[in-house]
């Protein structure tokens, strides 16, 4: 890769397995050009790390192209680095000059465990999806795509959740390490449309429950998760589950 | 991990009464709790000082007003009660959510976390506790009358003397001041809280959330600078003894 390279300074938590003690610890990285995305980085940096001998860093990915929810990196205290809208696949370095020093932390969150260094497990997410975040489908001939009409400000309030990729950044950027922003998406996302709307209550009741049990905190309206969600999912989906929440407790 | 039961009343058995009581201790329902408590101590506060401000229409009408709530027994009581009851369950709702969202996240980060979020909607815990302790103070100056400088003498018609016992105290700077930082603080607390309360319960709208933001720091502020007023009416001598 051309353009400029940089030295950069990598503070870096490394951990060997769940159970083992952890520490952050520092690296070189050269030779960074600023064309890379903030993963080649740690490409990069893994290939010198293991060139010396030693095990590279592990951090999860896959999509590399801002859509699938893997990469989660905490970077300099904000999760996927600050950009609005951004995962950390698709943050460029360009936005790091020679010379930084940058740290970066794995979601921290006792409902995510760190598994190995910068990968955490975020099975806590499926558990609370398993809960409610579906819609019950009675199989059969599929239905004519414009039988059931779709007001299109429902469809977009939808869509506006239905964005969410399942990273944990909200999770990790809040104070209180609370899953509201993630919870609270995917029951508008379904709530808004007919096919939701018959399990919405018994949705909500549901998922709000195993979201407890997987102890994530509370949400303490500060906005930090809407602040650092890739896919700018806006609180409004979270007073929208209060309500929905607080309905449920008087209907069944 | 444990598998969340599911909580239809039919497969719980619960009745109405204990499956909310349950939706109370949960981290929803603890912060429903603590948005209905501090909406009722919202409108304590606002309550609390169109009373005060009686005090720039002068001695007659600030005690006549006293008087007036003293010879209300039920109104009295039934704010006291309120106040008895809604306090300590805001504070245990708060204790309750402070001690899940410590668990929640046990391995602190190396590097500070930035954000953009407001001081006062980050220390909540910290001016809500600092309100309780002056309004402790509060109390035992103004309605138990056992600390600050009370008036000897009773009015001619025999009832306490309610407006010297306020120009007593305020013209002493040290009490002024710890009521002026007191109203700051409250108004921190609000400038958050009354935001927070609608999201809670669910009261979002497109066009009255982002004017309920703005709404919340003009109301906490506002409230502050009026409540302000009186010790300062009273040292600069707008509020005569
Ligand atoms: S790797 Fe798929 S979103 Fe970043």
């Amino acid at each position: 890769m051309s353009g400029k390279l940089m030295k950069l300074t990598i503070h870096v938590w490394r951990q060997a397995n769940k159970g083992a003690e952890g520490a952050m610890k520092s690296y070189v990285v050269e030779n960074v050009s600023e064309h890379m995305s903030f993963l080649e980085m740690m490409d990069t940096l893994n290939e010198q790390i293991q060139a010396k001998g030693e095990e590279p860093v592990a951090f999860d990915h896959d999509c590399r192209e801002g859509i699938c929810g893997m990469c989660s990196m905490v970077i300099n205290g904000i999760p996927h680095g600050g950009h609005r809208g951004v995962t950390t696949c698709q943050l460029h370095m360009r936005h790091f000059k020679d010379g930084d020093e940058i740290y970066v932390e794995p979601w921290r969150a006792q409902a995510f465990p760190v598994l190995r260094d910068l990968v955490v497990d975020r099975s806590a997410f499926d558990r609370i999806i398993a809960k409610g975040g579906y819609v019950s489908v009675n199989t059969g001939g599929a239905p004519d795509a414009n039988a059931l009409p779709i007001p299109k400000k429902e469809a977009d309030l939808a869509m506006d959740a239905a964005q969410c990729i399942g990273c944990g950044a909200c999770v990790a950027a809040c104070k209180n390490a609370s899953a509201m922003l993630f919870v609270a998406a995917k029951a508008s996302h379904l709530g808004h449309l007919p096919q939701g709307q018959p399990e919405q209550l018994d949705r909500v009741k549901n998922m709000a429950m195993q979201m407890d049990a997987e102890g994530f905190g509370n949400c303490s309206n500060l906005s930090q998760c809407e602040a650092v969600c890739p896919k700018e999912i806006p609180v409004r989906v979270i007073a929208e589950f209060n309500r929905d929440l607080i309905k449920a407790q008087f209907k069944g | 991990m444990a598998e969340a039961l599911e909580l239809k009343r039919e497969s719980t058995g619960d009745t109405l009464i204990g499956s909310l009581m349950k939706f109370a201790t949960s981290s929803v329902g603890s912060k429903v709790v603590m948005a209905l408590t501090g909406l009722g101590l919202w409108l304590f506060v606002i309550a609390h000082l169109a009373g005060n401000l009686t005090a720039f229409a002068g001695k007659e009408t600030f005690n006549h007003y006293a008087e007036a709530l003293k010879g209300n027994p039920p109104l009295l009581w039934g704010v006291r009660i309120a106040l008895i009851l809604g306090f300590p369950i805001h504070i245990l709702a708060a204790i309750n959510t402070s001690m899940r969202n410590r668990a929640a996240r046990p391995v602190a980060y190396a590097f500070e976390p930035r954000t953009e979020a407001t001081a006062a909607s980050k220390s909540m815990i910290l001016t809500g506790l600092l309100v309780l302790a002056y309004f402790a103070f509060h109390l035992a100056h103004f309605t138990w009358h056992i600390t600050g400088p009370q008036p000897t003498t009773l009015l001619p018609n025999g009832s306490y003397d309610a407006y010297s016992m306020l120009v007593m105290g305020f013209q002493q700077p040290i009490i002024s001041l710890t009521y002026i930082v007191a109203q700051v603080l409250l108004a921190a607390h609000l400038s958050h809280g009354i935001y927070s309360l609608f999201q809670h319960l669910g009261l979002w709208g497109a066009k009255w959330t982002p004017f309920l933001k703005n709404a919340s720091l003009a109301i906490g502020y506002g409230l502050c600078a009026a409540f302000a007023s009186i010790p300062l009416a009273v040292m600069l001598g707008f509020i005569k003894p």
